[in-house]
Protein backbone atom coordinates (compact mmCIF):
# COMPACT_ATOMS: atom_id res chain seq x y z
CA UNK A 1 0.00 0.00 0.00
CA UNK A 2 2.84 2.38 0.75
CA UNK A 3 3.93 1.94 -2.84
CA UNK A 4 0.72 3.63 -3.92
CA UNK A 5 2.08 6.88 -2.59
CA UNK A 6 5.16 6.75 -4.77
CA UNK A 7 5.34 9.51 -7.33
CA UNK A 8 2.32 11.21 -5.80
CA UNK A 9 4.39 14.07 -4.32
CA UNK A 10 2.60 17.32 -5.01
CA UNK A 11 4.33 19.87 -7.18
CA UNK A 12 5.61 22.81 -5.21
CA UNK A 13 6.26 26.45 -5.85
CA UNK A 14 8.90 28.34 -3.84
CA UNK A 15 8.37 31.87 -2.52
CA UNK A 16 10.65 34.49 -0.99
CA UNK A 17 9.15 36.70 1.71
CA UNK A 18 10.52 40.26 1.78
CA UNK A 19 10.07 41.98 5.14
CA UNK A 20 10.32 45.67 5.99
CA UNK A 21 11.92 45.99 9.41
CA UNK A 22 10.51 49.51 9.86
CA UNK A 23 6.87 49.08 8.79
CA UNK A 24 6.62 45.32 9.40
CA UNK A 25 5.16 44.80 5.91
CA UNK A 26 5.67 41.41 4.25
CA UNK A 27 5.81 41.00 0.49
CA UNK A 28 5.58 37.45 -0.80
CA UNK A 29 6.91 36.89 -4.31
CA UNK A 30 8.15 33.90 -6.36
CA UNK A 31 11.70 32.82 -5.53
CA UNK A 32 14.43 34.08 -7.86
CA UNK A 33 17.80 32.41 -8.25
CA UNK A 34 20.29 34.19 -5.98
CA UNK A 35 17.74 34.84 -3.22
CA UNK A 36 18.74 33.86 0.30
CA UNK A 37 17.48 34.55 3.80
CA UNK A 38 18.86 37.89 5.18
CA UNK A 39 19.52 39.20 1.65
CA UNK A 40 18.54 42.85 1.12
CA UNK A 41 15.96 42.83 -1.64
CA UNK A 42 13.27 45.18 -2.95
CA UNK A 43 11.86 48.47 -1.66
CA UNK A 44 9.11 48.75 0.92
CA UNK A 45 5.90 49.95 -0.82
CA UNK A 46 5.06 52.07 2.26
CA UNK A 47 8.31 53.70 3.43
CA UNK A 48 10.57 53.03 0.43
CA UNK A 49 13.33 51.50 2.55
CA UNK A 50 15.19 48.39 1.49
CA UNK A 51 13.49 45.18 2.58
CA UNK A 52 15.10 41.94 3.75
CA UNK A 53 14.25 38.37 2.76
CA UNK A 54 13.03 36.89 6.03
CA UNK A 55 11.92 33.48 4.74
CA UNK A 56 12.05 31.26 1.70
CA UNK A 57 9.60 28.38 1.60
CA UNK A 58 7.76 25.97 -0.66
CA UNK A 59 4.00 25.66 -0.92
CA UNK A 60 2.02 23.03 -2.82
CA UNK A 61 1.08 24.19 -6.29
CA UNK A 62 -2.70 24.58 -6.41
CA UNK A 63 -4.10 24.38 -9.94
CA UNK A 64 -5.67 27.59 -11.17
CA UNK A 65 -4.24 29.82 -8.45
CA UNK A 66 -0.58 29.98 -9.53
CA UNK B 1 -23.33 -24.27 -14.42
CA UNK B 2 -23.79 -26.52 -11.39
CA UNK B 3 -27.22 -27.58 -12.62
CA UNK B 4 -25.68 -28.47 -15.98
CA UNK B 5 -22.98 -30.62 -14.35
CA UNK B 6 -25.48 -32.34 -12.15
CA UNK B 7 -27.60 -33.10 -15.14
CA UNK B 8 -24.62 -34.35 -17.12
CA UNK B 9 -23.09 -36.60 -14.52
CA UNK B 10 -26.09 -37.33 -12.43
CA UNK B 11 -26.32 -37.17 -8.67
CA UNK B 12 -23.65 -39.26 -6.92
CA UNK B 13 -21.81 -39.96 -10.18
CA UNK B 14 -18.18 -41.10 -9.92
CA UNK B 15 -17.19 -38.41 -12.44
CA UNK B 16 -18.50 -35.73 -10.14
CA UNK B 17 -16.51 -37.16 -7.26
CA UNK B 18 -13.34 -37.17 -9.37
CA UNK B 19 -14.00 -33.60 -10.47
CA UNK B 20 -14.57 -32.47 -6.90
CA UNK B 21 -11.40 -34.25 -5.83
CA UNK B 22 -9.38 -32.55 -8.60
CA UNK B 23 -10.79 -29.12 -7.71
CA UNK B 24 -9.68 -29.53 -4.13
CA UNK B 25 -6.59 -31.71 -4.37
CA UNK B 26 -4.73 -30.21 -7.34
CA UNK B 27 -4.40 -26.67 -5.95
CA UNK B 28 -3.56 -28.13 -2.57
CA UNK B 29 -0.77 -30.31 -4.02
CA UNK B 30 0.53 -27.44 -6.18
CA UNK B 31 0.63 -25.04 -3.24
CA UNK B 32 2.14 -27.69 -0.98
CA UNK B 33 5.10 -28.44 -3.25
CA UNK B 34 5.49 -25.28 -5.32
CA UNK B 35 3.87 -22.66 -3.07
CA UNK B 36 7.11 -21.07 -1.96
CA UNK B 37 8.44 -21.04 -5.51
CA UNK B 38 5.32 -19.20 -6.59
CA UNK B 39 5.78 -16.72 -3.76
CA UNK B 40 9.44 -16.28 -4.69
CA UNK B 41 8.50 -15.66 -8.29
CA UNK B 42 5.85 -13.06 -7.37
CA UNK B 43 8.20 -11.35 -4.88
CA UNK B 44 11.07 -11.38 -7.38
CA UNK B 45 8.85 -9.66 -9.90
CA UNK B 46 7.90 -6.93 -7.45
CA UNK B 47 11.44 -6.35 -6.19
CA UNK B 48 12.73 -6.36 -9.76
CA UNK B 49 10.27 -3.63 -10.76
CA UNK B 50 11.28 -1.55 -7.72
CA UNK B 51 14.95 -2.15 -8.46
CA UNK B 52 14.45 -0.84 -12.00
CA UNK B 53 12.84 2.28 -10.53
CA UNK B 54 15.74 2.67 -8.11
CA UNK B 55 18.21 2.37 -11.01
CA UNK B 56 16.28 5.02 -12.89
CA UNK B 57 16.52 7.36 -9.89
CA UNK B 58 20.25 6.64 -9.50
CA UNK B 59 20.84 7.40 -13.20
CA UNK B 60 18.75 10.56 -12.98
CA UNK B 61 20.80 11.83 -10.02
CA UNK B 62 24.02 11.18 -11.99
CA UNK B 63 22.57 12.95 -14.99
CA UNK B 64 21.60 16.03 -12.92
CA UNK B 65 25.06 16.05 -11.31
CA UNK B 66 26.85 15.86 -14.67
CA UNK B 67 24.64 18.53 -16.21
CA UNK B 68 25.39 20.82 -13.24
CA UNK B 69 29.15 20.21 -13.16
CA UNK B 70 30.04 19.76 -16.85
CA UNK B 71 29.38 23.32 -18.07
CA UNK B 72 31.39 24.75 -15.17
CA UNK B 73 34.36 22.43 -15.22
CA UNK B 74 37.75 23.21 -16.73
CA UNK B 75 38.38 19.63 -17.84
CA UNK B 76 35.03 18.77 -19.40
CA UNK B 77 36.42 15.94 -21.57
CA UNK B 78 36.51 13.39 -18.75
CA UNK B 79 34.03 14.91 -16.29
CA UNK B 80 31.60 11.99 -16.49
CA UNK B 81 34.26 9.34 -15.84
CA UNK B 82 35.75 11.42 -13.00
CA UNK B 83 32.31 11.77 -11.44
CA UNK B 84 31.69 8.03 -11.90
CA UNK B 85 34.91 7.32 -9.99
CA UNK B 86 33.83 9.85 -7.41
CA UNK B 87 30.57 8.02 -6.76
CA UNK B 88 32.46 4.81 -6.03
CA UNK B 89 34.49 6.34 -3.17
CA UNK B 90 34.03 4.56 0.09
CA UNK B 91 34.83 5.22 3.73
CA UNK B 92 35.99 2.47 6.05
CA UNK B 93 34.72 3.06 9.58
CA UNK B 94 37.21 2.55 12.44
CA UNK B 95 37.45 -0.76 14.26
CA UNK B 96 35.32 -0.80 17.41
CA UNK B 97 36.49 -4.03 19.08
CA UNK B 98 38.39 -1.76 21.47
CA UNK B 99 36.02 1.20 21.68
CA UNK B 100 38.48 3.47 23.52
CA UNK B 101 39.05 6.54 21.37
CA UNK B 102 36.80 5.31 18.58
CA UNK B 103 35.10 8.73 18.22
CA UNK B 104 38.42 10.51 17.69
CA UNK B 105 39.45 7.96 15.07
CA UNK B 106 36.04 8.22 13.40
CA UNK B 107 36.34 12.01 13.45
CA UNK B 108 39.72 11.81 11.75
CA UNK B 109 38.37 9.49 9.02
CA UNK B 110 35.30 11.67 8.38
CA UNK B 111 37.46 14.82 8.27
CA UNK B 112 39.69 13.14 5.66
CA UNK B 113 36.61 12.13 3.66
CA UNK B 114 35.16 15.67 3.75
CA UNK B 115 38.48 17.24 2.78
CA UNK B 116 38.87 14.83 -0.11
CA UNK B 117 35.39 15.59 -1.47
CA UNK B 118 36.01 19.33 -1.14
CA UNK B 119 39.37 19.09 -2.89
CA UNK B 120 37.97 16.97 -5.73
CA UNK B 121 35.10 19.41 -6.27
CA UNK B 122 37.53 22.34 -6.10
CA UNK B 123 39.70 20.71 -8.78
CA UNK B 124 36.66 20.06 -10.95
CA UNK B 125 35.21 23.56 -10.49
CA UNK B 126 38.16 25.91 -10.01
CA UNK B 127 36.30 28.99 -11.26
CA UNK B 128 33.04 28.43 -9.38
CA UNK B 129 32.15 30.40 -6.25
CA UNK B 130 31.75 28.87 -2.77
CA UNK B 131 27.98 28.51 -3.08
CA UNK B 132 28.29 26.73 -6.43
CA UNK B 133 30.94 24.38 -5.09
CA UNK B 134 28.97 23.57 -1.96
CA UNK B 135 25.96 22.73 -4.17
CA UNK B 136 28.16 20.38 -6.22
CA UNK B 137 29.41 18.74 -2.99
CA UNK B 138 25.84 18.16 -1.83
CA UNK B 139 24.87 16.76 -5.23
CA UNK B 140 27.82 14.38 -5.14
CA UNK B 141 26.61 13.26 -1.70
CA UNK B 142 23.10 12.55 -3.05
CA UNK B 143 24.30 10.75 -6.21
CA UNK B 144 26.75 8.74 -4.13
CA UNK B 145 24.06 7.77 -1.60
CA UNK B 146 21.69 6.66 -4.37
CA UNK B 147 24.47 4.68 -6.04
CA UNK B 148 25.17 2.88 -2.75
CA UNK B 149 21.48 2.19 -2.06
CA UNK B 150 21.01 0.79 -5.57
CA UNK B 151 24.07 -1.43 -5.36
CA UNK B 152 23.17 -2.84 -1.94
CA UNK B 153 19.57 -3.57 -2.95
CA UNK B 154 20.76 -5.18 -6.20
CA UNK B 155 23.20 -7.32 -4.20
CA UNK B 156 20.45 -8.73 -1.98
CA UNK B 157 18.11 -9.14 -4.95
CA UNK B 158 20.63 -11.33 -6.77
CA UNK B 159 21.46 -13.19 -3.56
CA UNK B 160 17.77 -13.93 -3.00
CA UNK B 161 17.24 -14.89 -6.64
CA UNK B 162 20.26 -17.22 -6.73
CA UNK B 163 19.23 -19.17 -3.67
CA UNK B 164 15.45 -18.75 -4.19
CA UNK B 165 15.56 -17.33 -0.68
CA UNK B 166 12.01 -16.14 -0.07
CA UNK B 167 12.75 -14.68 3.37
CA UNK B 168 15.53 -12.47 2.03
CA UNK B 169 13.35 -11.30 -0.85
CA UNK B 170 10.37 -10.73 1.45
CA UNK B 171 12.48 -8.41 3.63
CA UNK B 172 13.59 -6.52 0.53
CA UNK B 173 10.00 -6.31 -0.67
CA UNK B 174 8.94 -4.86 2.68
CA UNK B 175 11.57 -2.10 2.81
CA UNK B 176 11.50 -1.20 -0.89
CA UNK B 177 8.58 1.29 -0.73
CA UNK B 178 10.34 3.21 2.05
CA UNK B 179 13.69 3.14 0.24
CA UNK B 180 12.05 4.30 -2.99
CA UNK B 181 10.31 7.12 -1.21
CA UNK B 182 13.61 8.32 0.28
CA UNK B 183 15.39 7.88 -3.05
CA UNK B 184 12.72 9.96 -4.78
CA UNK B 185 13.03 12.64 -2.10
CA UNK B 186 16.81 12.74 -2.66
CA UNK B 187 16.41 13.15 -6.42
CA UNK B 188 13.69 15.77 -5.95
CA UNK B 189 16.07 17.70 -3.64
CA UNK B 190 18.64 18.16 -6.42
CA UNK B 191 16.84 21.05 -8.20
CA UNK B 192 16.34 22.67 -4.75
CA UNK B 193 20.10 22.48 -4.19
CA UNK B 194 20.82 23.81 -7.66
CA UNK B 195 18.60 26.84 -7.02
CA UNK B 196 20.20 27.41 -3.61
CA UNK B 197 16.88 27.25 -1.76
CA UNK B 198 16.81 26.55 1.99
CA UNK B 199 16.15 22.93 2.95
CA UNK B 200 13.83 21.73 5.69
CA UNK B 201 16.95 20.84 7.67
CA UNK B 202 17.95 24.52 7.58
CA UNK B 203 15.45 25.68 10.20
CA UNK B 204 18.11 25.79 12.98
CA UNK B 205 20.53 28.03 11.04
CA UNK B 206 17.58 30.14 9.83
CA UNK B 207 16.30 30.80 13.36
CA UNK B 208 19.80 31.79 14.53
CA UNK B 209 20.56 33.80 11.36
CA UNK B 210 17.56 36.04 12.01
CA UNK B 211 18.81 36.64 15.57
CA UNK B 212 22.40 37.44 14.60
CA UNK B 213 21.77 39.39 11.39
CA UNK B 214 22.55 42.88 12.74
CA UNK B 215 25.59 41.82 14.77
CA UNK B 216 29.26 41.64 13.85
CA UNK B 217 30.09 38.18 12.64
CA UNK B 218 33.38 36.35 13.20
CA UNK B 219 34.51 33.15 11.47
CA UNK B 220 35.21 30.97 14.49
CA UNK B 221 36.02 27.68 12.76
CA UNK B 222 35.78 25.87 9.46
CA UNK B 223 32.72 27.29 7.69
CA UNK B 224 31.25 28.36 11.03
CA UNK B 225 30.38 31.87 12.22
CA UNK B 226 29.57 33.41 15.59
CA UNK B 227 28.12 36.70 16.80
CA UNK B 228 27.55 38.18 20.23
CA UNK B 229 24.50 39.94 21.59
CA UNK B 230 22.74 40.70 24.87
CA UNK B 231 19.31 39.90 26.24
CA UNK B 232 17.95 41.00 29.61
CA UNK B 233 21.37 41.09 31.26
CA UNK B 234 22.60 37.81 29.71
CA UNK B 235 25.30 37.53 27.08
CA UNK B 236 24.22 35.59 24.02
CA UNK B 237 26.67 33.90 21.68
CA UNK B 238 25.12 32.79 18.41
CA UNK B 239 26.70 30.04 16.36
CA UNK B 240 25.83 28.62 12.94
CA UNK B 241 27.35 27.28 9.74
CA UNK B 242 28.43 29.92 7.28
CA UNK B 243 25.83 30.57 4.61
CA UNK B 244 24.31 30.93 2.15
CA UNK B 245 26.40 28.04 0.84
CA UNK B 246 25.21 24.54 1.63
CA UNK B 247 27.16 23.21 4.55
CA UNK B 248 26.66 22.27 8.18
CA UNK B 249 29.87 23.84 9.46
CA UNK B 250 31.77 22.49 12.45
CA UNK B 251 29.64 23.83 15.28
CA UNK B 252 30.98 21.23 17.71
CA UNK B 253 34.60 22.36 17.32
CA UNK B 254 33.52 26.01 17.34
CA UNK B 255 31.60 25.43 20.58
CA UNK B 256 34.65 23.80 22.18
CA UNK B 257 36.80 26.72 21.03
CA UNK B 258 34.37 29.27 22.47
CA UNK B 259 34.06 27.43 25.79
CA UNK B 260 37.79 26.95 26.22
CA UNK B 261 38.96 30.27 24.89
CA UNK B 262 36.90 33.47 24.96
CA UNK B 263 33.96 32.38 27.09
CA UNK B 264 35.12 29.80 29.63
CA UNK B 265 32.25 30.67 31.95
CA UNK B 266 29.23 29.75 29.78
CA UNK B 267 26.09 28.96 31.77
CA UNK B 268 24.10 27.02 29.17
CA UNK B 269 24.01 25.76 25.61
CA UNK B 270 20.80 25.88 23.57
CA UNK B 271 20.68 23.88 20.36
CA UNK B 272 18.08 24.43 17.64
CA UNK B 273 17.66 21.68 15.06
CA UNK B 274 15.17 19.88 12.86
CA UNK B 275 14.04 16.56 14.34
CA UNK B 276 12.42 13.59 12.68
CA UNK B 277 8.73 13.56 13.51
CA UNK B 278 6.84 10.45 14.41
CA UNK B 279 3.93 9.48 12.19
CA UNK B 280 0.92 11.45 13.40
CA UNK B 281 2.95 14.45 14.55
CA UNK B 282 2.48 17.75 12.74
CA UNK B 283 5.14 19.20 10.48
CA UNK B 284 6.56 22.39 11.96
CA UNK B 285 5.61 21.50 15.55
CA UNK B 286 8.12 22.93 18.02
CA UNK B 287 9.28 20.86 21.01
CA UNK B 288 11.65 21.55 23.84
CA UNK B 289 13.92 19.12 25.62
CA UNK B 290 17.37 18.55 26.99
CA UNK B 291 20.46 17.07 25.35
CA UNK B 292 22.56 17.74 22.30
CA UNK B 293 20.25 18.17 19.32
CA UNK B 294 22.55 17.32 16.44
CA UNK B 295 22.51 14.48 13.92
CA UNK B 296 25.24 12.97 11.80
CA UNK B 297 27.40 10.01 12.80
CA UNK B 298 27.36 10.99 16.47
CA UNK B 299 30.84 12.53 16.53
CA UNK B 300 29.59 16.10 17.03
CA UNK B 301 27.03 14.94 19.58
CA UNK B 302 29.72 13.11 21.52
CA UNK B 303 32.01 16.15 21.58
CA UNK B 304 29.24 18.49 22.75
CA UNK B 305 28.08 16.05 25.44
CA UNK B 306 31.68 15.67 26.61
CA UNK B 307 32.11 19.45 26.77
CA UNK B 308 28.84 19.91 28.66
CA UNK B 309 29.79 17.15 31.11
CA UNK B 310 33.27 18.53 31.77
CA UNK B 311 32.06 22.11 32.16
CA UNK B 312 28.90 21.04 34.02
CA UNK B 313 26.82 23.10 31.63
CA UNK B 314 23.21 22.15 30.83
CA UNK B 315 22.33 21.57 27.19
CA UNK B 316 18.79 22.49 26.12
CA UNK B 317 17.23 21.54 22.80
CA UNK B 318 14.53 23.21 20.74
CA UNK B 319 13.50 21.10 17.76
CA UNK B 320 11.15 21.51 14.81
CA UNK B 321 9.41 18.31 13.76
CA UNK B 322 9.56 17.20 10.15
CA UNK B 323 9.81 14.01 8.12
CA UNK B 324 13.01 12.86 6.43
CA UNK B 325 11.49 13.76 3.05
CA UNK B 326 10.71 17.28 4.28
CA UNK B 327 14.19 17.64 5.81
CA UNK B 328 16.00 16.99 2.54
CA UNK B 329 13.57 18.91 0.34
CA UNK B 330 12.80 22.62 -0.04
CA UNK B 331 11.73 24.12 3.30
CA UNK B 332 7.95 23.97 3.66
CA UNK B 333 5.84 26.90 4.81
CA UNK B 334 4.88 25.22 8.10
CA UNK B 335 8.57 24.76 8.93
CA UNK B 336 9.57 28.32 7.96
CA UNK B 337 6.72 29.74 10.01
CA UNK B 338 7.89 27.90 13.12
CA UNK B 339 10.85 30.32 13.42
CA UNK B 340 8.91 32.72 15.65
CA UNK B 341 7.87 29.94 18.04
CA UNK B 342 11.45 28.64 18.13
CA UNK B 343 12.80 32.08 19.02
CA UNK B 344 10.14 32.53 21.73
CA UNK B 345 11.13 29.16 23.22
CA UNK B 346 14.82 30.11 23.16
CA UNK B 347 14.22 33.41 24.95
CA UNK B 348 11.95 31.77 27.50
CA UNK B 349 14.63 29.15 28.27
CA UNK B 350 17.19 31.96 28.62
CA UNK B 351 14.98 33.89 31.03
CA UNK B 352 14.09 30.82 33.10
CA UNK B 353 17.36 28.86 33.07
CA UNK B 354 20.20 31.31 32.57
CA UNK B 355 21.07 33.57 35.52
CA UNK B 356 21.52 37.29 35.00
CA UNK B 357 25.06 38.12 33.86
CA UNK B 358 25.27 34.55 32.60
CA UNK B 359 26.43 33.53 29.15
CA UNK B 360 24.54 31.25 26.80
CA UNK B 361 25.55 29.80 23.45
CA UNK B 362 22.67 29.43 20.97
CA UNK B 363 23.58 27.00 18.21
CA UNK B 364 21.67 26.69 14.93
CA UNK B 365 22.28 23.15 13.74
CA UNK B 366 21.70 22.02 10.16
CA UNK B 367 22.40 22.73 6.53
CA UNK B 368 22.51 26.47 5.94
CA UNK B 369 21.94 26.45 2.18
CA UNK B 370 20.09 29.62 1.17
CA UNK B 371 20.47 31.13 4.63
CA UNK B 372 23.15 33.77 5.24
CA UNK B 373 23.82 35.47 8.59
Amino acid sequence: MMGAELGSEQQQVVFSVEHCEVCGIDNKRPFQKGDFVIKRSGKCPKCGREMMISAIYAEPLVKGTQ
Amino acid sequence: MITFQLNLFGSGSVYLDILQFLFIAVPWIVLLFWGQRLQVSVTLGQVSRNLTRLKMLRDKSKQVLVSYVAPKTATDSNTTSRLDDFLEYFTIPPVSMDPVGVVKRFDSIITTQDKRIKKEVEDLLPNTDRVGRSVAEQMVGIASALNQIFKIVRHYYFLGKKGSNYYLLAQLQMIMPMLLKQAEALVNAMPTLEMGQPLGDGIGPMAVALLMKDRDKVEIGTETVMAESEYKGRKLIFLKAQGPEGNVGEVDDALIKIASDQHKDISAIIMIDAALKLEGEKTGEVSEGVGAAIGGYGIEKFKIEQLAFEKKVPVYAVVVKESIVEAIGAMRKEIAESVKTVQESVFRIIEERVPENGKVVVVGVGNTLGVAQ
